[in-house]
């Protein structure tokens, strides 16, 4: 059963119990009040009739009588009886003859008063003694209500529950079709989506409410499956592009170098051209390889406890051969005085790799302008921030800066493949720390990068 | 007695530069009394319920308390203690008042720096001119890139 048919039995189920307890609590209720009703007004009408009867004198009687003629309605089949008991022997007699039930008699001498119906005939009955004899006044009458009223609040009720039910499951089917409405819509608006048009978004239903909050969260996840695609597509080209550059070369210096004979010292440029070609391939997919072994290899790792500024000290020492004359500077001010908050645990090597990687990029992209490297640290993190002078990454091209190959378009007349941004992300990301790029084109770039203090016990 | 400074704040990163470039001309040790103006509350409940410490926690950012953290770190034999105050009265004796009940000795305020004033707050740059305390400006690069709520741990950096 669907989730649709579901919520439709459930109300209509609800419903159906709400109107049945409500109609039989109506019924239960009028029909214990109809039997009192009509047992007090036969008990009035016998309490008069014995007055009448026996105490007062005749004037009373007869305006006693009158009374209860003018205000009293006659009631449906009434009848009223004044029976002298002389014996206990003669009550089955009198009983039959007037039509009377005997047990309500023998009752009646007993208690005094008494109530007894036999189907739809009701009776009051009160004992009277006078004159040393004992009468019982005895009033009947048929119960117009019980026979008539009843049977069509019975129907009223019965008719009205029918009627009830089947508006109820209409509603019920109604609404579960309208709740779900929306949610059809999604379904088959994702369902039209697939990897070719992946672009289309769901539509909004309403302005707010757990539907379109629905609808974001699905539309935030295929923004996030699109900009995947689009990263993979990319990587793709990209990374054939890059690795058939150097392809090209070696193939055409080799090409032009077999046309003719040619010299020994030509055949020896020819060929150091095609070494530096093939270093440059080989520099590009161990630096593939390398990013593709940061990104999985997170268990594997080993990992020492290291001091941060002793890192940074190494990674300046590093830049001093790969960059010569570069302007790095180590920015001391805020460096914590407890040396313990300083302590990381991490891999030596890959943490190197990716601070020179940053400083490079640092130094690269500012012309060997001054780059500051500074390190901070709060209670629970260590902070080490590089500022640079350079020419910044546009806005709109930030969220690219993670992807594999992919080079801003104002870095054309820098040398690099784009792989340094993706590594340095995956080897802190495997320290669980985070990177934070900050940067407005032409003003610089500041590289934040946070991991966690070692836990010294 | 050490001296207790006060350093006005907006609950901004870059407001710490203040007190990083006071702590930096200091060797002997110093309190430091961040005071954040605020307007009182108009509601009833509020009043009722008034808890200052509530107020600043909801007013200050992740990368605040970073920040003071950091500040602390590099800081330790300096800095006796660091602690955040709100204030909320309206006139110049009632600054006074608050100068002398946190036994305020000097007031050190940004330069260039421009204390950002919310709908919940006001500019106590008026109050520090007339109330006679000794009172330093200080003065740092401003910063140029537009920033997120997440990069701005940076502008301590400078």
């Amino acid at each position: 059963m669907n989730t649709r048919n579901k919520i439709t039995l459930l109300l209509a189920i609800f419903n159906a119990v709400m109107v049945l307890v409500f109609g039989g609590s109506v019924y239960y209720f009028l029909q214990n009040y109809s039997y009192t009703d009509f047992y007090k007004r036969l008990d009035t009408r016998a309490s008069i009739a014995a007055r009448y009867h026996f105490e007062s004198d005749t004037t009373d009687a007869n305006n006693l009588k009158a009374l209860r003629q003018e205000h009293l309605e006659m009631l449906d089949g009434e009848r009223e009886y004044v029976l002298s008991i002389s014996a206990i022997d003669s009550i089955p007699a009198l009983a039959r003859r007037n039509d009377l039930p005997e047990i309500l008699l023998r009752k009646t001498l007993v208690s005094g008063k008494e109530r007894f119906n036999s189907g739809n005939t009701f009776y009051s009955a009160i004992r009277q003694d006078s004159n040393g004899v004992v009468h019982l006044v005895v009033v009947s009458a048929n119960n117009y209500y019980d026979s008539h009223h009843q049977v069509l609040l019975r129907n009223i009720i019965g008719v009205g529950l029918v009627f009830t039910l089947f508006l109820g499951i209409g509603i019920a089917v109604y609404f579960s079709k309208h709740v779900y409405d929306p949610i059809r819509q999604i379904i088959d608006k994702v369902n039209q989506i697939s990897t070719n048009n992946i672009h289309l978004r769901v539509d909004d239903y309403e302005k707010d409410g757990e539907i379109n909050t629905l609808i974001h969260t699905f539309n935030g996840l295929l923004d996030r499956m699109e900009t995947t695609f689009e990263t993979h597509k990319n990587f793709i080209s990209n990374a054939s592009h890059e690795i058939s550059t150097p392809l090209t070369s070696i193939i055409g210096e080799a090409d032009v170098a077999l046309i003719k004979d040619r010299s020994g010292a030509e055949y020896k440029e020819a060929l150091t051209n095609i070494l530096q070609q093939a270093e440059r391939l080989r520099q590009i997919t161990e630096s593939l390889l390398f990013l593709a072994q940061t990104g999985y290899k997170e268990n594997k790792l080993v990992l020492e406890l290291l001091r941060t500024d002793e890192l940074v000290w190494e990674s300046i020492k590093i830049m001093d051969k790969l960059i010569p004359g570069h302007q790095i500077k180590f920015d001391l001010n805020l460096l914590p005085e407890n040396p313990v908050k300083l302590k990381i645990m991490g891999n030596k090597q890959l943490l190197l790799l990716a601070i020179t990687n940053l400083l490079t990029n640092a130094c690269k992209y500012s012309a060997n302008k001054p780059v500051t490297i500074s390190v901070g640290s709060t209670n629970s993190s260590i902070i080490v921030l590089i500022t640079d002078k350079g020419i910044g990454i546009p806005e709109e091209e930030m969220k690219f800066i993670y992807d594999p190959f992919f080079r801003a378009s104002n870095t054309k007349l820098y040398d690099g493949y784009g792989i340094g941004m993706p590594l340095t992300r995956n080897i802190v990301k495997i320290h669980k720390g985070t990177l934070v790029v900050t940067s407005t084109v032409h003003v610089g770039t500041s590289v934040q990068i946070t991991l966690p203090l070692a836990i010294l016990s | 007695m050490p001296d207790t400074i006060l350093v006005p704040t907006d609950f901004q990163v870059e407001s710490l530069n203040t007190v990083k470039l006071t702590l930096e001309q200091t060797s002997t040790l110093i309190y430091i009394v961040l005071v954040y103006p605020m307007y009182p509350s108009g509601s009833i409940t509020d009043l009722l319920f008034y808890s200052p410490g509530k107020l600043i926690r909801q007013s200050v950012s992740e990368e605040f308390t970073s920040a003071l953290e950091i500040l602390k770190n590099r800081f330790e034999s300096r800095l006796g203690g660091i602690r955040t105050e709100l204030f909320h009265g309206s006139t110049n004796n009632a600054f006074k008042n608050f100068i002398e009940g946190q036994g305020i000795t000097h007031i050190a305020i940004p330069k260039t720096y421009v204390l950002k004033t919310g709908k919940d707050s006001f500019n106590l740059l008026p109050f520090i001119k007339r109330c006679g305390t000794p009172c330093t400006m200080l003065d740092w690069p401003p910063f140029q890139h537009h920033l997120t709520p997440s990069q701005q741990l940076q502008t301590l950096f400078i």
